[in-house]
Protein backbone atom coordinates (compact mmCIF):
# COMPACT_ATOMS: atom_id res chain seq x y z
CA UNK A 1 0.00 0.00 0.00
CA UNK A 2 1.44 3.42 -0.92
CA UNK A 3 2.49 5.62 1.96
CA UNK A 4 0.17 8.47 0.99
CA UNK A 5 -2.87 6.23 1.14
CA UNK A 6 -1.76 4.83 4.46
CA UNK A 7 -1.45 8.35 5.83
CA UNK A 8 -4.88 9.20 4.52
CA UNK A 9 -6.39 6.23 6.28
CA UNK A 10 -4.75 7.07 9.57
CA UNK A 11 -6.32 10.51 9.58
CA UNK A 12 -9.58 9.32 8.07
CA UNK A 13 -11.74 12.37 7.56
CA UNK A 14 -15.48 12.23 7.14
CA UNK A 15 -16.41 12.48 3.47
CA UNK A 16 -20.03 13.06 4.47
CA UNK A 17 -21.54 10.17 2.53
CA UNK A 18 -25.10 9.47 3.67
CA UNK A 19 -27.11 6.27 3.39
CA UNK A 20 -28.94 7.14 0.15
CA UNK A 21 -25.71 8.11 -1.58
CA UNK A 22 -24.01 4.95 -0.36
CA UNK A 23 -26.92 2.85 -1.62
CA UNK A 24 -26.79 4.51 -5.04
CA UNK A 25 -23.04 4.04 -5.20
CA UNK A 26 -23.30 0.34 -4.29
CA UNK A 27 -25.98 -0.20 -6.94
CA UNK A 28 -23.84 1.56 -9.50
CA UNK A 29 -20.71 -0.45 -8.69
CA UNK A 30 -22.09 -3.90 -7.98
CA UNK A 31 -25.68 -3.88 -9.19
CA UNK A 32 -25.37 -7.25 -10.90
CA UNK A 33 -24.45 -9.01 -7.63
CA UNK A 34 -27.38 -7.76 -5.56
CA UNK A 35 -30.67 -9.50 -4.98
CA UNK A 36 -32.12 -6.86 -2.73
CA UNK A 37 -30.85 -3.65 -1.21
CA UNK A 38 -32.47 -1.43 1.39
CA UNK A 39 -31.80 1.01 4.20
CA UNK A 40 -32.95 -0.23 7.60
CA UNK A 41 -34.14 1.67 10.69
CA UNK A 42 -30.59 2.10 11.97
CA UNK A 43 -29.56 3.88 8.78
CA UNK A 44 -27.35 1.09 7.59
CA UNK A 45 -27.43 -0.38 4.11
CA UNK A 46 -28.58 -4.01 4.05
CA UNK A 47 -27.83 -6.18 1.05
CA UNK A 48 -29.15 -9.65 0.27
CA UNK A 49 -26.95 -11.65 -2.06
CA UNK A 50 -26.44 -15.17 -3.28
CA UNK A 51 -23.45 -16.97 -1.78
CA UNK A 52 -21.57 -16.98 -5.10
CA UNK A 53 -21.60 -13.19 -5.40
CA UNK A 54 -19.93 -12.55 -2.06
CA UNK A 55 -16.32 -12.30 -3.16
CA UNK A 56 -16.68 -9.95 -6.15
CA UNK A 57 -19.09 -7.75 -4.19
CA UNK A 58 -16.88 -7.48 -1.12
CA UNK A 59 -13.77 -6.78 -3.17
CA UNK A 60 -15.49 -4.03 -5.15
CA UNK A 61 -16.87 -2.29 -2.10
CA UNK A 62 -13.60 -2.57 -0.20
CA UNK A 63 -11.47 -1.08 -2.94
CA UNK A 64 -13.79 1.76 -3.91
CA UNK A 65 -12.33 5.07 -2.77
CA UNK A 66 -15.66 6.59 -1.83
CA UNK A 67 -17.25 3.67 0.01
CA UNK A 68 -14.01 2.17 1.34
CA UNK A 69 -15.49 -0.66 3.41
CA UNK A 70 -12.13 -1.68 4.81
CA UNK A 71 -13.21 -2.61 8.28
CA UNK A 72 -14.95 -5.94 8.88
CA UNK A 73 -16.75 -5.82 12.21
CA UNK A 74 -17.93 -9.41 12.44
CA UNK A 75 -19.06 -12.48 10.56
CA UNK A 76 -21.75 -14.64 12.00
CA UNK A 77 -24.58 -16.96 11.07
CA UNK A 78 -28.12 -17.43 12.33
CA UNK A 79 -29.89 -20.77 12.31
CA UNK A 80 -33.51 -20.19 11.23
CA UNK A 81 -34.35 -23.91 11.41
CA UNK A 82 -35.39 -24.08 7.75
CA UNK A 83 -32.38 -22.23 6.42
CA UNK A 84 -29.08 -20.76 7.58
CA UNK A 85 -28.24 -17.11 7.20
CA UNK A 86 -24.69 -15.78 6.97
CA UNK A 87 -24.16 -12.19 8.09
CA UNK A 88 -21.32 -9.76 7.51
CA UNK A 89 -21.07 -6.27 8.97
CA UNK A 90 -18.70 -3.77 7.38
CA UNK A 91 -17.74 -0.31 8.43
CA UNK A 92 -15.85 2.47 6.77
CA UNK A 93 -13.49 4.88 8.44
CA UNK A 94 -14.48 7.56 5.95
CA UNK A 95 -18.22 7.81 6.57
CA UNK A 96 -20.79 6.64 9.09
CA UNK A 97 -22.90 4.32 6.90
CA UNK A 98 -22.52 0.69 7.92
CA UNK A 99 -23.11 -2.14 5.51
CA UNK A 100 -24.70 -5.47 6.32
CA UNK A 101 -24.40 -8.28 3.80
CA UNK A 102 -26.70 -11.27 4.19
CA UNK A 103 -26.78 -14.54 2.34
CA UNK A 104 -29.23 -17.41 2.70
CA UNK A 105 -27.56 -20.82 2.85
CA UNK A 106 -28.82 -24.35 2.64
CA UNK A 107 -29.16 -25.63 6.19
CA UNK A 108 -28.08 -29.20 5.50
CA UNK A 109 -24.95 -28.20 3.67
CA UNK A 110 -24.21 -24.55 4.43
CA UNK A 111 -21.32 -23.26 2.43
CA UNK A 112 -20.11 -19.85 1.31
CA UNK A 113 -16.83 -18.58 -0.16
CA UNK A 114 -14.25 -17.38 2.34
CA UNK A 115 -13.23 -13.71 2.31
CA UNK A 116 -10.08 -14.28 4.35
CA UNK A 117 -8.01 -13.15 1.36
CA UNK A 118 -9.59 -9.70 1.49
CA UNK A 119 -9.70 -9.19 5.25
CA UNK A 120 -7.18 -10.71 7.64
CA UNK A 121 -9.67 -10.56 10.47
CA UNK A 122 -12.13 -12.72 8.52
CA UNK A 123 -9.89 -15.74 9.08
CA UNK A 124 -10.75 -16.13 12.74
CA UNK A 125 -14.33 -14.93 12.41
CA UNK A 126 -14.91 -17.65 9.84
CA UNK A 127 -13.25 -20.27 11.99
CA UNK A 128 -15.51 -19.28 14.86
CA UNK A 129 -18.64 -19.41 12.70
CA UNK A 130 -17.63 -22.81 11.37
CA UNK A 131 -16.95 -24.05 14.88
CA UNK A 132 -20.25 -22.93 16.37
CA UNK A 133 -22.58 -23.13 13.38
CA UNK A 134 -21.02 -25.55 10.93
CA UNK A 135 -20.91 -23.13 8.00
CA UNK A 136 -18.21 -24.24 5.55
CA UNK A 137 -16.13 -21.38 4.16
CA UNK A 138 -14.70 -22.50 0.84
CA UNK A 139 -11.12 -21.50 0.24
CA UNK A 140 -10.37 -20.76 3.88
CA UNK A 141 -6.67 -21.34 4.66
CA UNK A 142 -7.28 -23.26 7.89
CA UNK A 143 -10.86 -24.10 8.68
CA UNK A 144 -10.50 -25.81 12.06
CA UNK A 145 -12.36 -25.58 15.31
CA UNK A 146 -11.25 -22.71 17.48
CA UNK A 147 -13.36 -22.43 20.64
CA UNK A 148 -14.90 -25.81 21.35
CA UNK A 149 -11.87 -28.06 20.94
CA UNK A 150 -10.79 -30.64 18.41
CA UNK A 151 -12.91 -33.50 19.73
CA UNK A 152 -16.22 -31.69 19.55
CA UNK A 153 -18.63 -33.60 17.34
CA UNK A 154 -21.53 -31.17 17.04
CA UNK A 155 -22.08 -27.57 16.06
CA UNK A 156 -23.37 -26.21 19.34
CA UNK A 157 -25.18 -23.10 18.18
CA UNK A 158 -27.46 -24.94 15.79
CA UNK A 159 -30.96 -25.06 17.15
CA UNK A 160 -31.16 -28.84 17.18
CA UNK A 161 -27.79 -29.35 18.88
CA UNK A 162 -28.14 -30.74 22.35
CA UNK A 163 -25.37 -31.87 24.64
CA UNK A 164 -24.77 -35.59 25.13
CA UNK A 165 -25.96 -35.31 28.73
CA UNK A 166 -29.36 -34.09 27.54
CA UNK A 167 -29.53 -36.71 24.80
CA UNK A 168 -28.90 -39.46 27.34
CA UNK A 169 -31.63 -38.16 29.59
CA UNK A 170 -34.02 -38.01 26.65
CA UNK A 171 -33.40 -41.68 25.95
CA UNK A 172 -34.16 -42.69 29.53
CA UNK A 173 -36.74 -40.29 30.91
CA UNK A 174 -38.16 -38.58 27.84
CA UNK A 175 -37.98 -34.88 27.06
CA UNK A 176 -36.13 -32.74 29.58
CA UNK A 177 -38.24 -30.49 31.77
CA UNK A 178 -35.31 -28.12 32.26
CA UNK A 179 -35.36 -24.39 31.56
CA UNK A 180 -39.10 -24.19 31.25
CA UNK A 181 -41.11 -21.02 31.63
CA UNK A 182 -44.73 -20.79 32.85
CA UNK A 183 -47.00 -21.85 30.04
CA UNK A 184 -44.40 -23.95 28.23
CA UNK A 185 -44.62 -27.70 28.50
CA UNK A 186 -41.19 -28.48 27.07
CA UNK A 187 -38.43 -26.97 25.00
CA UNK A 188 -40.20 -27.67 21.73
CA UNK A 189 -42.96 -25.23 22.58
CA UNK A 190 -40.79 -22.22 23.07
CA UNK A 191 -42.46 -19.03 22.03
CA UNK B 1 9.27 -32.41 21.91
CA UNK B 2 8.74 -31.75 18.27
CA UNK B 3 12.07 -30.86 16.75
CA UNK B 4 12.45 -30.02 13.09
CA UNK B 5 15.84 -30.18 11.42
CA UNK B 6 16.87 -27.12 9.46
CA UNK B 7 18.32 -27.66 6.02
CA UNK B 8 21.36 -25.38 6.06
CA UNK B 9 23.85 -25.83 8.87
CA UNK B 10 26.99 -23.70 9.12
CA UNK B 11 29.27 -26.55 10.13
CA UNK B 12 28.83 -30.32 9.80
CA UNK B 13 29.12 -30.76 13.56
CA UNK B 14 26.91 -27.81 14.47
CA UNK B 15 23.25 -28.51 14.08
CA UNK B 16 20.68 -25.73 14.04
CA UNK B 17 17.30 -26.78 15.26
CA UNK B 18 13.98 -25.11 15.61
CA UNK B 19 12.33 -25.66 18.92
CA UNK B 20 8.64 -25.72 19.65
CA UNK B 21 7.83 -24.00 22.89
CA UNK B 22 4.46 -24.38 24.48
CA UNK B 23 3.54 -21.25 26.41
CA UNK B 24 0.46 -21.54 28.54
CA UNK B 25 -2.36 -22.23 29.18
CA UNK B 26 -1.12 -21.86 32.74
CA UNK B 27 1.32 -19.04 32.32
CA UNK B 28 1.24 -15.86 34.40
CA UNK B 29 1.70 -13.54 31.45
CA UNK B 30 -1.03 -14.93 29.21
CA UNK B 31 -3.80 -13.06 31.05
CA UNK B 32 -5.93 -16.08 31.66
CA UNK B 33 -5.72 -19.31 29.78
CA UNK B 34 -4.28 -18.54 26.37
CA UNK B 35 -1.94 -21.16 24.96
CA UNK B 36 0.69 -20.04 22.49
CA UNK B 37 2.55 -22.65 20.47
CA UNK B 38 5.72 -20.88 19.45
CA UNK B 39 8.32 -22.18 17.02
CA UNK B 40 11.70 -20.74 17.93
CA UNK B 41 14.93 -20.38 16.04
CA UNK B 42 17.32 -19.65 18.88
CA UNK B 43 15.74 -16.69 20.60
CA UNK B 44 13.73 -15.62 17.59
CA UNK B 45 10.10 -16.47 17.03
CA UNK B 46 9.53 -18.12 13.66
CA UNK B 47 5.89 -18.95 14.01
CA UNK B 48 3.28 -18.45 16.68
CA UNK B 49 -0.06 -20.15 16.89
CA UNK B 50 -2.58 -19.19 19.58
CA UNK B 51 -4.82 -21.96 20.86
CA UNK B 52 -8.06 -20.80 22.42
CA UNK B 53 -11.07 -22.30 24.04
CA UNK B 54 -9.85 -23.20 27.52
CA UNK B 55 -12.41 -20.83 29.01
CA UNK B 56 -15.23 -21.51 26.57
CA UNK B 57 -18.50 -21.59 28.46
CA UNK B 58 -20.92 -21.33 25.57
CA UNK B 59 -22.41 -17.98 26.51
CA UNK B 60 -24.13 -17.56 23.17
CA UNK B 61 -25.95 -20.86 23.62
CA UNK B 62 -26.74 -20.13 27.26
CA UNK B 63 -28.41 -16.89 26.15
CA UNK B 64 -30.78 -18.79 23.88
CA UNK B 65 -32.02 -20.83 26.83
CA UNK B 66 -32.68 -17.95 29.18
CA UNK B 67 -35.02 -14.99 29.35
CA UNK B 68 -33.61 -11.56 28.63
CA UNK B 69 -33.29 -10.67 32.31
CA UNK B 70 -31.82 -14.00 33.33
CA UNK B 71 -29.02 -13.60 30.85
CA UNK B 72 -28.33 -9.99 31.84
CA UNK B 73 -26.92 -11.04 35.20
CA UNK B 74 -24.43 -13.42 33.56
CA UNK B 75 -22.85 -10.96 31.18
CA UNK B 76 -20.25 -9.44 33.48
CA UNK B 77 -18.61 -12.86 33.75
CA UNK B 78 -17.36 -12.49 30.19
CA UNK B 79 -14.81 -9.73 30.47
CA UNK B 80 -14.58 -9.78 34.24
CA UNK B 81 -12.45 -6.65 34.46
CA UNK B 82 -14.94 -4.52 32.57
CA UNK B 83 -18.24 -6.31 32.97
CA UNK B 84 -20.35 -3.21 32.82
CA UNK B 85 -19.71 -2.74 29.10
CA UNK B 86 -21.14 -6.15 28.26
CA UNK B 87 -24.32 -5.25 30.10
CA UNK B 88 -24.39 -1.89 28.39
CA UNK B 89 -24.25 -3.24 24.84
CA UNK B 90 -26.80 -5.96 25.55
CA UNK B 91 -29.22 -3.57 27.23
CA UNK B 92 -28.81 -1.07 24.38
CA UNK B 93 -29.93 -3.78 21.96
CA UNK B 94 -33.07 -4.56 23.94
CA UNK B 95 -33.92 -0.91 24.54
CA UNK B 96 -33.59 -0.02 20.89
CA UNK B 97 -35.62 -3.03 19.77
CA UNK B 98 -38.41 -2.25 22.23
CA UNK B 99 -38.06 1.52 21.82
CA UNK B 100 -37.71 2.13 25.55
CA UNK B 101 -36.85 5.67 26.56
CA UNK B 102 -33.96 5.88 29.04
CA UNK B 103 -33.97 8.78 31.54
CA UNK B 104 -31.15 11.25 31.07
CA UNK B 105 -29.94 10.79 34.62
CA UNK B 106 -29.60 7.06 34.04
CA UNK B 107 -27.47 7.68 30.95
CA UNK B 108 -25.18 9.91 33.00
CA UNK B 109 -24.91 7.31 35.75
CA UNK B 110 -24.04 4.68 33.12
CA UNK B 111 -21.28 6.93 31.84
CA UNK B 112 -19.93 7.52 35.35
CA UNK B 113 -19.93 3.81 36.17
CA UNK B 114 -18.48 2.93 32.78
CA UNK B 115 -15.62 5.37 33.02
CA UNK B 116 -14.81 4.29 36.57
CA UNK B 117 -14.62 0.71 35.31
CA UNK B 118 -12.47 1.85 32.40
CA UNK B 119 -9.96 3.43 34.78
CA UNK B 120 -9.92 0.31 36.96
CA UNK B 121 -9.41 -1.91 33.93
CA UNK B 122 -6.62 0.23 32.51
CA UNK B 123 -4.94 0.27 35.91
CA UNK B 124 -5.07 -3.49 36.03
CA UNK B 125 -3.77 -3.91 32.51
CA UNK B 126 -1.01 -1.32 32.90
CA UNK B 127 0.10 -2.79 36.20
CA UNK B 128 0.01 -6.29 34.82
CA UNK B 129 1.88 -5.30 31.68
CA UNK B 130 4.64 -3.75 33.77
CA UNK B 131 4.68 -6.76 36.07
CA UNK B 132 5.22 -8.96 33.02
CA UNK B 133 8.17 -6.80 32.10
CA UNK B 134 9.70 -7.41 35.52
CA UNK B 135 8.76 -4.35 37.56
CA UNK B 136 6.95 -5.03 40.80
CA UNK B 137 6.21 -1.60 42.22
CA UNK B 138 3.79 -0.25 39.58
CA UNK B 139 1.64 -3.33 40.00
CA UNK B 140 1.21 -2.65 43.71
CA UNK B 141 0.67 1.04 43.18
CA UNK B 142 -2.03 0.56 40.55
CA UNK B 143 -3.70 -2.04 42.74
CA UNK B 144 -3.59 0.28 45.72
CA UNK B 145 -5.46 2.94 43.72
CA UNK B 146 -7.75 0.45 42.02
CA UNK B 147 -9.06 -0.45 45.45
CA UNK B 148 -10.44 3.10 45.80
CA UNK B 149 -12.33 2.74 42.52
CA UNK B 150 -13.69 -0.65 43.48
CA UNK B 151 -14.96 0.89 46.72
CA UNK B 152 -16.65 3.62 44.71
CA UNK B 153 -18.20 1.03 42.40
CA UNK B 154 -19.36 -0.92 45.41
CA UNK B 155 -21.14 2.19 46.67
CA UNK B 156 -22.66 2.78 43.26
CA UNK B 157 -23.60 -0.72 42.17
CA UNK B 158 -23.35 -2.88 45.27
CA UNK B 159 -20.67 -5.05 43.69
CA UNK B 160 -16.95 -4.85 43.10
CA UNK B 161 -16.65 -6.89 39.91
CA UNK B 162 -19.90 -8.48 38.74
CA UNK B 163 -21.99 -5.34 38.63
CA UNK B 164 -25.37 -6.12 37.05
CA UNK B 165 -25.95 -2.39 37.41
CA UNK B 166 -27.25 -1.44 33.99
CA UNK B 167 -30.83 -2.57 33.59
CA UNK B 168 -33.27 -2.32 30.73
CA UNK B 169 -34.69 1.19 30.90
CA UNK B 170 -32.05 2.69 33.17
CA UNK B 171 -29.82 1.63 36.01
CA UNK B 172 -30.40 -0.40 39.16
CA UNK B 173 -30.65 2.46 41.63
CA UNK B 174 -29.75 6.06 42.24
CA UNK B 175 -26.40 7.11 43.69
CA UNK B 176 -26.04 6.87 47.46
CA UNK B 177 -25.81 10.04 49.53
CA UNK B 178 -22.06 10.37 49.95
CA UNK B 179 -21.03 8.94 46.58
CA UNK B 180 -20.54 12.32 44.92
CA UNK B 181 -18.29 13.60 47.71
CA UNK B 182 -16.16 10.45 47.68
CA UNK B 183 -15.98 10.41 43.90
CA UNK B 184 -14.90 14.04 43.70
CA UNK B 185 -12.25 13.36 46.30
CA UNK B 186 -10.96 10.50 44.16
CA UNK B 187 -11.03 12.60 40.98
CA UNK B 188 -9.03 15.30 42.72
CA UNK B 189 -6.34 12.92 43.94
CA UNK B 190 -6.11 10.53 41.01
CA UNK B 191 -4.32 12.61 38.33
CA UNK B 192 -1.36 13.01 40.69
CA UNK B 193 -1.25 9.24 41.03
CA UNK B 194 -1.13 8.76 37.26
CA UNK B 195 1.86 11.11 37.30
CA UNK B 196 3.39 8.86 39.94
CA UNK B 197 3.03 5.78 37.71
CA UNK B 198 4.58 7.68 34.85
CA UNK B 199 7.44 8.90 37.00
CA UNK B 200 8.17 5.31 37.93
CA UNK B 201 8.43 3.77 34.51
CA UNK B 202 7.77 5.96 31.50
CA UNK B 203 11.29 7.33 31.28
CA UNK B 204 12.96 4.20 32.58
CA UNK B 205 15.68 3.10 30.20
CA UNK B 206 15.05 -0.62 30.55
CA UNK B 207 11.34 -0.13 30.04
CA UNK B 208 11.98 1.95 26.92
CA UNK B 209 14.40 -0.62 25.54
CA UNK B 210 11.80 -3.34 25.93
CA UNK B 211 8.85 -1.45 24.51
CA UNK B 212 10.02 1.12 21.94
CA UNK B 213 9.76 -0.30 18.44
CA UNK B 214 8.55 -3.67 19.72
CA UNK B 215 5.36 -5.17 18.33
CA UNK B 216 4.72 -2.53 15.72
CA UNK B 217 1.29 -2.61 14.06
CA UNK B 218 0.88 -0.38 11.02
CA UNK B 219 -2.41 1.51 10.77
CA UNK B 220 -3.57 -0.27 7.62
CA UNK B 221 -2.74 -3.61 9.24
CA UNK B 222 -4.67 -2.67 12.36
CA UNK B 223 -7.74 -1.83 10.28
CA UNK B 224 -7.35 -4.96 8.18
CA UNK B 225 -7.25 -7.04 11.35
CA UNK B 226 -10.24 -5.22 12.82
CA UNK B 227 -8.40 -4.05 15.93
CA UNK B 228 -10.22 -1.55 18.10
CA UNK B 229 -9.69 0.44 21.25
CA UNK B 230 -6.28 1.52 22.49
CA UNK B 231 -4.60 -1.07 20.26
CA UNK B 232 -5.98 0.63 17.15
CA UNK B 233 -5.49 4.16 18.41
CA UNK B 234 -1.87 3.48 19.31
CA UNK B 235 -1.31 2.86 15.60
CA UNK B 236 -2.46 6.39 14.89
CA UNK B 237 -6.03 5.77 13.77
CA UNK B 238 -8.51 8.16 15.37
CA UNK B 239 -11.44 5.89 16.00
CA UNK B 240 -13.45 5.86 19.18
CA UNK B 241 -17.09 4.83 19.29
CA UNK B 242 -17.70 7.28 22.12
CA UNK B 243 -16.91 10.12 19.73
CA UNK B 244 -17.78 8.59 16.37
CA UNK B 245 -21.14 7.15 17.32
CA UNK B 246 -21.78 9.29 20.41
CA UNK B 247 -23.98 6.65 22.04
CA UNK B 248 -25.55 7.16 25.47
CA UNK B 249 -24.66 10.60 26.87
CA UNK B 250 -21.15 10.82 25.44
CA UNK B 251 -22.23 13.57 23.07
CA UNK B 252 -22.52 15.92 26.06
CA UNK B 253 -18.93 15.69 27.21
CA UNK B 254 -15.77 17.29 26.04
CA UNK B 255 -12.88 14.86 26.00
CA UNK B 256 -9.92 13.96 23.86
CA UNK B 257 -8.95 10.73 22.17
CA UNK B 258 -5.29 9.92 22.78
CA UNK B 259 -3.64 8.41 19.72
CA UNK B 260 -0.18 7.00 19.26
CA UNK B 261 2.20 7.37 16.39
CA UNK B 262 4.15 4.16 15.86
CA UNK B 263 1.82 1.44 17.09
CA UNK B 264 4.42 -0.21 19.30
CA UNK B 265 4.13 -1.48 22.86
CA UNK B 266 5.11 1.88 24.29
CA UNK B 267 2.38 3.71 22.40
CA UNK B 268 -0.23 1.22 23.55
CA UNK B 269 0.88 1.69 27.16
CA UNK B 270 0.89 5.46 26.78
CA UNK B 271 -2.56 5.48 25.18
CA UNK B 272 -4.00 3.68 28.18
CA UNK B 273 -2.33 6.09 30.60
CA UNK B 274 -3.75 9.06 28.71
CA UNK B 275 -7.17 7.46 28.50
CA UNK B 276 -7.28 7.30 32.27
CA UNK B 277 -6.79 11.07 32.38
CA UNK B 278 -9.56 11.58 29.85
CA UNK B 279 -11.87 9.33 31.85
CA UNK B 280 -11.27 11.48 34.93
CA UNK B 281 -12.32 14.44 32.85
CA UNK B 282 -15.50 12.72 31.65
CA UNK B 283 -16.52 11.64 35.15
CA UNK B 284 -16.05 15.13 36.62
CA UNK B 285 -18.05 16.65 33.75
CA UNK B 286 -20.79 14.07 34.28
CA UNK B 287 -20.92 14.78 38.01
CA UNK B 288 -21.12 18.51 37.34
CA UNK B 289 -23.97 18.19 34.88
CA UNK B 290 -25.82 15.29 36.47
CA UNK B 291 -29.50 15.93 35.65
CA UNK B 292 -32.27 15.41 38.18
CA UNK B 293 -35.03 12.89 37.62
CA UNK B 294 -35.77 9.17 37.72
CA UNK B 295 -33.09 6.58 37.02
CA UNK B 296 -35.25 3.90 35.46
CA UNK B 297 -38.37 3.66 33.35
CA UNK B 298 -40.79 0.89 34.12
CA UNK B 299 -40.38 -2.22 31.99
CA UNK B 300 -42.34 -5.46 32.16
CA UNK B 301 -40.65 -8.23 34.17
CA UNK B 302 -40.86 -10.56 31.18
CA UNK B 303 -39.45 -8.78 28.16
CA UNK B 304 -40.73 -9.60 24.71
CA UNK B 305 -38.88 -7.50 22.15
CA UNK B 306 -40.54 -7.42 18.72
CA UNK B 307 -39.09 -9.67 16.05
CA UNK B 308 -36.03 -8.19 14.44
CA UNK B 309 -32.28 -7.99 14.67
CA UNK B 310 -30.00 -5.28 15.95
CA UNK B 311 -26.31 -4.62 16.49
CA UNK B 312 -25.13 -2.28 19.21
CA UNK B 313 -21.55 -1.65 20.24
CA UNK B 314 -19.86 0.19 23.08
CA UNK B 315 -16.27 1.27 23.52
CA UNK B 316 -14.98 -1.02 26.24
CA UNK B 317 -11.44 -0.61 27.66
CA UNK B 318 -10.25 -3.23 25.17
CA UNK B 319 -12.07 -1.89 22.17
CA UNK B 320 -15.38 -2.32 20.46
CA UNK B 321 -17.61 -4.68 22.38
CA UNK B 322 -20.62 -5.40 20.22
CA UNK B 323 -23.77 -7.38 20.64
CA UNK B 324 -25.83 -8.70 17.76
CA UNK B 325 -29.25 -9.69 19.00
CA UNK B 326 -31.90 -11.52 17.01
CA UNK B 327 -35.38 -11.70 18.48
CA UNK B 328 -38.29 -13.71 17.12
CA UNK B 329 -40.77 -11.97 19.38
CA UNK B 330 -40.47 -14.61 22.08
CA UNK B 331 -39.39 -14.60 25.69
CA UNK B 332 -35.85 -15.66 24.88
CA UNK B 333 -33.37 -14.24 22.41
CA UNK B 334 -33.21 -16.28 19.22
CA UNK B 335 -29.52 -15.58 18.73
CA UNK B 336 -26.95 -13.53 20.58
CA UNK B 337 -23.62 -12.92 18.92
CA UNK B 338 -20.87 -11.16 20.81
CA UNK B 339 -18.14 -9.37 18.98
CA UNK B 340 -15.31 -8.97 21.38
CA UNK B 341 -12.08 -7.07 20.97
CA UNK B 342 -9.81 -9.55 22.76
CA UNK B 343 -10.54 -12.31 20.24
CA UNK B 344 -9.49 -9.94 17.47
CA UNK B 345 -6.37 -8.81 19.34
CA UNK B 346 -5.24 -12.42 19.75
CA UNK B 347 -5.86 -13.11 16.07
CA UNK B 348 -3.14 -10.58 15.22
CA UNK B 349 -0.47 -12.45 17.21
CA UNK B 350 0.52 -14.90 14.40
CA UNK B 351 1.16 -11.85 12.24
CA UNK B 352 3.04 -9.69 14.77
CA UNK B 353 5.13 -12.11 16.79
CA UNK B 354 7.42 -13.70 14.13
CA UNK B 355 10.74 -11.92 14.05
CA UNK B 356 10.73 -10.82 17.66
CA UNK B 357 12.57 -12.46 20.53
CA UNK B 358 10.91 -14.71 23.05
CA UNK B 359 11.06 -12.00 25.73
CA UNK B 360 9.20 -9.63 23.41
CA UNK B 361 6.33 -12.10 23.21
CA UNK B 362 5.60 -11.29 26.83
CA UNK B 363 5.84 -7.55 26.19
CA UNK B 364 3.60 -7.68 23.12
CA UNK B 365 1.04 -9.93 24.78
CA UNK B 366 0.94 -7.68 27.83
CA UNK B 367 0.56 -4.51 25.80
CA UNK B 368 -2.29 -5.93 23.68
CA UNK B 369 -4.28 -6.39 26.91
CA UNK B 370 -6.56 -9.25 25.96
CA UNK B 371 -9.00 -10.91 28.27
CA UNK B 372 -9.51 -14.61 27.80
CA UNK B 373 -12.87 -14.67 29.54
CA UNK B 374 -14.22 -12.53 26.73
CA UNK B 375 -12.24 -14.09 23.89
CA UNK B 376 -13.36 -17.63 24.68
CA UNK B 377 -16.88 -16.69 25.67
Amino acid sequence: MPAAEREGMATAGDNGLDAEEALARIEELAGEHLREIAIDDDGKVVIDIGAGDLRPLVKTLRDDGLLSYRYLVYITAVDWEDHMQALYLFRSMKHAVQLEVRAVLDRDNPSIPSIAIFYSTACWHERETYDLMGVMFEGHPELTRILTGRKEDMFPLRKDARPKRVQRRERTTGLPPALRLPGERDWRERA
Amino acid sequence: MNVARKKTAPHPYVRLEEMVLNMGPQHPSTHGVLRLVIRLNGELVVKAEPVLGYLHRGFEKLAENRTYYQFLSMLSRLDYLAGIFMEWAYVNCIEDLMEIEVPRRAEYLRVIAGELVRIASHQMSTGDFLLNLGTWTPFFWTFRDREVILDLLEMLTGQRMMYNYIRVGGVKEDIPADFERECRKFLKEFPAKIDEYEKLVTDNEIFLARTLGVGIIEPHEAIDYGLTGPNLRASGVTWDLRKDEGYSAYGDFDFGIPIGKHGDCFDRYKCRIEEMRQSVRIISEALDGLPEGPVRTWTPPMLRPPAGSIYRAVESPRGEWGNYLVSNGGLRPWRVKMRDPSFIAISTLPRILPGYKIADVIAIGGSMDFMMGAADR
